[in-house]
């Protein structure tokens, strides 16, 4: 081999790393590092909406969403901030709890030893995968007030006499909301928990039945332990995707009816975007964002170690 | 083919130093095993022949060139992994055929050495089959064939038996054996399993906390252990130690205190003992060089009493306590019938006695013990 | 009737409820696990069943009462209209191009990358790779006004190319920000499960990093790349707040806008949104169906795997 070659050959294996890392770091500083540290810097401006006229006014934008305040007079939390922050607890809360739940007991079955369980697994992944803004709107229009199947269903086979007005009652649409993300989402959970059910040493199940450990027993001895890291990734991701998730408020009830069904996702764009007011949505974005850090932060110190 | 030579040759990790100044010697031709406890360097010192590492300090020679600097992929070896490393995505004869095309080798030539190997390792059938389709066996066969296609200065492998079951293992090392003698190529072969070690090499390199602790021809280097890790390391079950302080007996002659037991030195090794008198000092003795004394003679044996009686088949593994307090294993007849708790007299080899020192480990009677041998 | 009584014998030992060959609690438990997944089934697939029905029905139809539950006049109608009233060859080429774009950039990158950290104890090797599995945590919707304020008037580039905003680079661009760090992040768990041992051989048998990594490894990670392939794939054809902060005509504009823009403030156009709705599902639809061991593996080696 000729060295001209052989140097080309070293030189080329010496630069291995910083060309294979270089490129992916350089376009994530450009499309992460930048705009997150933009977030963070147009959070103490304020936009005059009419001039555009950018004024550094610091934390008034925290101040404003959260404090409500009338001539520098502190007059507790905003009430807007308390609503919505409140929707947004029950609607990550039951969504995240009801699909856990489901999610957990259809990967249970899965994981048995059935015919067509392939068949299954295909079938119950599907709704996850198709676009939210379309799982939303189906959704919406089983939810129909007048056509929906829910309605026709009911009324139809003669359950109910009259049609329920799901999206003009707050709690009703609400649920409405649920249901369609715990459609959406349980398809993940299942997904996560199967994976961390084929962990378990099939070995310990006919252990445990020769020791007699009945269903209950054998879940929390043989079960649990190998799959609570599966149970904390799915929890984990579960909850900061469902707090970030506009798509399906936006297009179901746009937070509607009245401000019922706002969650922050919801606030946050109509704040910057539909008002236009794009210091107190940075303010949000922020806010959001400690938020997720806090949350992944406090369920790995109480579910333990391994890192998301 | 080539000689390969290790000069103080020192490989560092971080805090860790994996290799400590090693200088060997590998003849061309030879099968040289580097056997010792995991962790003890010997799979790095490879790597570094390899070129998979870069050595930290010392020189590394294949033939008469040095190649400390020359990458894996620039140095004229083949290397046997131990999970084989066969590419699963191409068949047996593209595996085979990968590391002649990357060396720009000519397509008669390609084909005429990959037949030639198949037809040696019988695995002519297997060529157009992926890795996942193989047995054990038969991937171990395969990364054989690879290593031998590329007809390289020096054949590196890395406990390449060690996934195999037993059976399969003793056959490969047959064959591995015969392959040597057909091919001649330089080998150097790393192995925990001395039983591999010495039943394959024509030199052995027996390594412990990256050193290298005696190099020699098998049988030699386990007869005549030039320190008490080799002495240990090497046969089972393992060489006995007994430790006791060096004094004379009532003639004169040199004799070891055992404690309420004592055991008389051989003549022949006054010379190098006579320093030590008054010392604490180490007896080894193989456990197949004791047996039970039953013609009733009565000078230096060593009465004991039967705690465990393992059958094995060809022989039979006795452990012992000497009166001494001291356990002893001894490997017997299988006809011989001993039951637990009897009570039986132990009697020495006396032309298979070593001595070390306990500080240092050393033997003290090597020199004496090896000439012996040669002469005997 | 034996021929029949045979088949069902054969049927019920082949779906394991034979009382002979089996425990009796095995067999019940059997037989509730498939009730239990059949209603599961039959209950999710339900609401796709009736939007799609919905979209095969005419226009007219959909406001019946009572409700069909049955396609009795099927059409294609709705999915023509769409095509002919509203530009939906621009969304789906949009769509397409969008999404295919920031697959291929998340992919290349990702899978050097990938092995990079997989294999190079590089220095920040252990920091870059905590600050990649930490942008993933970064809710997206908090960064839309800092991606608003920097599509429309892009740094460094901005002298170049003008504003950005209602262009498809502008959607590729954000795209990558949630895809990359993710495709990283699975490469990098693919390549760990790859033993070194074959990296090694390749050093061996004469290959320089490049040349192993090309004709060894990078045909081995085919899996592994299908997988992250088909996830960034679908995460982009399905992306909604970006192209709704984004964009603002045919343009630039995806399928998902597409569809929300059936919604007006008092009127929704049901039938045709039903119908565009299903060609936005029918990519996932179908990765789902043929493609589920690629979405399942890409996802347990994202997410599970440390």
């Amino acid at each position: 081999m000729s060295t001209e070659k052989q140097s080309l050959r070293r030189t080329l294996d010496r630069l291995f790393v910083p060309l294979t890392v270089g490129p992916t770091m350089l376009w994530i500083a450009a499309v992460i590092v930048y705009p997150t540290l933009k977030l963070f810097w147009s959070s103490v401006f304020w936009t005059n909406p009419i001039n555009g006229q950018r004024e550094f006014v610091g934390l008034r934008n925290f101040q404003r969403l959260i404090f409500a305040e009338e001539g520098g007079a502190f007059l507790g939390l905003a009430p807007d901030f308390v609503s919505i922050t409140w929707h947004t607890i029950v609607y990550v809360g039951l969504s995240v709890s009801i699909s856990f739940a489901l999610g957990l007991g259809i990967a249970l079955l899965l994981d048995k030893d059935l015919k067509g369980r392939g068949w299954f697994r295909t079938a119950v992944i599907v709704p996850w995968i198709l676009p939210y803004v379309m799982s939303g709107l189906m959704w919406r229009w089983m939810f129909q007030s007048e056509y929906g199947a829910i309605n026709g269903l009911l009324t139809q086979s003669g359950l109910l006499s009259s049609k329920i007005a799901f999206f003009s009652d707050g709690t009703l649409a609400m649920m409405a909301l649920i249901i369609a993300d715990i459609w959406v989402f349980t398809p993940f959970i299942i997904i996560i928990l199967l994976a961390g059910l084929q962990n378990v040493p099939e070995q310990l199940y006919d252990a445990a039945e020769v020791d007699g450990a009945g269903r209950i027993s054998r879940f929390v001895n043989v079960t649990y332990p190998f799959l609570k890291p599966s149970i904390l990734v799915a929890l984990t991701i579960r909850i900061i995707f469902d707090i970030r998730a506009l798509d399906l408020v936006w297009v179901m009830t746009q937070g509607g009816p009245g401000k019922s069904t706002e969650v922050w996702a919801s606030w946050l764009y109509r704040t910057a975007q539909v008002f236009n007011r794009p210091g107190e949505g940075a303010a949000l974005g922020v806010v959001l964002l400690a938020v997720t850090f806090m949350i992944v932060a406090v369920l790995y110190n109480v579910f333990g170690d391994s890192p998301y | 083919m080539a000689h390969v030579e290790l000069n103080e040759l020192v490989k560092e990790f971080d805090d860790v130093t994996a290799v400590d100044g090693i200088s060997l010697d590998i003849p061309d031709e030879s099968f040289t095993v580097l056997v010792g406890p995991s962790g003890c360097g010997k799979t790095t010192t490879l790597r570094l022949i390899a070129g998979l590492e870069r050595a930290t300090d010392g020189e590394i020679r294949i033939g008469d060139e040095v190649v400390n600097d020359q990458r894996a992929y620039e140095r004229d070896i083949a290397m046997v992994f131990q999970n084989y490393a066969l590419y699963p995505h191409k068949t047996v004869r593209e595996n085979m055929r990968f590391g002649l095309e990357q060396h720009d080798t000519a397509e008669d030539i390609i084909q005429d050495r990959v037949a030639e190997a198949a037809e040696l390792l019988q695995i002519e059938e297997l060529l157009e089959r992926r890795p996942a389709e193989l047995s054990g066996g038969q991937q171990q066969r395969v990364a054989l064939g690879r290593a031998i296609v590329r007809d390289p200065a020096v054949f590196l492998m890395d406990e390449p038996l060690s996934n195999l079951d037993a059976k399969l293992r003793v056959q490969m090392r047959a064959e591995l054996n015969k392959l040597h003698d057909e091919l001649s190529t330089t080998t150097v072969y790393v192995t925990h399993d001395q039983v591999e070690a010495m039943t394959l090499a024509d030199q052995i390199a027996v390594m412990d906390n990256g050193q290298i602790q005696q190099v020699g021809a098998p049988t030699h280097v386990y007869s005549n252990p030039q320190n008490m890790f080799v002495a240990g390391f090497l046969g089972s079950p393992s060489m006995n130690f007994l430790e006791g302080t060096l004094g004379r007996d009532s003639d004169g002659k040199l004799q070891l205190d055992l404690g309420t037991d004592t055991h008389d030195v051989p003549a022949e090794f006054a010379d190098e003992l006579e320093g030590y008198i008054g010392e604490r000092v180490v007896l080894g003795i193989r456990p197949e060089n004791i047996s039970l004394n039953q013609d009733g003679i009565a000078a230096n044996v060593h009465p004991a009493t039967v705690q465990v009686v393992e059958p094995q088949g060809e022989k039979t593994v006795l452990e012992l306590d000497l009166d001494t307090d001291q356990t002893i294993k001894a490997a017997v007849d299988p006809d011989t019938t001993v039951e637990m708790d009897d009570s039986v007299n132990l009697r020495f080899d006396r032309d298979s006695l070593q001595y070390f020192d306990p500080q240092t480990g050393e033997s003290l009677t090597y020199e004496t013990a090896s000439e012996q041998k040669v002469t005997a | 009737m034996s021929t029949n009584q045979s088949t069902l014998g054969q049927l019920i030992a082949a779906l394991g409820l034979d009382t002979d060959n089996e425990w009796p609690h095995v067999v019940r438990e059997r037989l509730v696990a498939y009730g239990l997944l059949g209603l599961y089934v039959f209950v999710i697939w339900f609401p796709i069943y009736f939007i799609f029905i919905t979209s095969i029905k005419p226009s007219g139809a959909v406001l019946d009462i009572p409700i069909s539950f049955l396609p009795t006049q099927p059409t294609v109608s709705n999915y023509v209209e769409i095509f002919q009233n509203r530009p939906f060859e621009l969304y789906t080429l949009n769509s397409l191009i969008v999404a295919s774009t920031t697959t291929l950039i998340c992919v290349t990158l990702g899978t050097v990358t990938g092995y990079s950290f997989s294999r190079y104890d590089f220095v920040g090797n252990k920091a870059l790779l905590l600050s990649i599995v930490g942008a993933r945590m970064i809710p997206p919707i908090a960064l839309i006004v800092p991606f608003f304020t920097i599509m429309s008037n892009p740094p460094l580039i901005g002298g170049l190319t003008g504003s950005l905003y209602d262009t498809r680079i502008a959607l590729i661009l954000t795209y990558t920000f949630f895809n990359l760090p993710f495709a990283v992040w699975i490469m990098k768990n693919y390549f760990d499960g790859v033993p070194e041992s074959l990296d090694e051989q390749a050093r061996i048998d004469g290959c320089s990093r490049w040349e192993g990594f090309v004709k060894i490894i990078l045909p081995m990670a085919k899996p592994g790349i299908a997988a992250t392939a088909i996830l960034a794939f679908i995460f982009s054809w399905n992306e909604f707040v970006f192209a709704l902060v984004l964009t603002s005509s045919e343009q630039a504009q995806t399928l998902p806008i597409a569809v929300s823009l059936f919604v007006a403030d008092d009127f929704v156009d049901w039938a045709h949104l039903a119908a565009g709705g299903m060609i936005a599902a029918l990519p996932g639809i179908l990765f789902g169906l043929f493609f589920q061991q690629y979405i399942v593996s890409g996802l347990t080696q994202g997410a599970v795997k440390e």
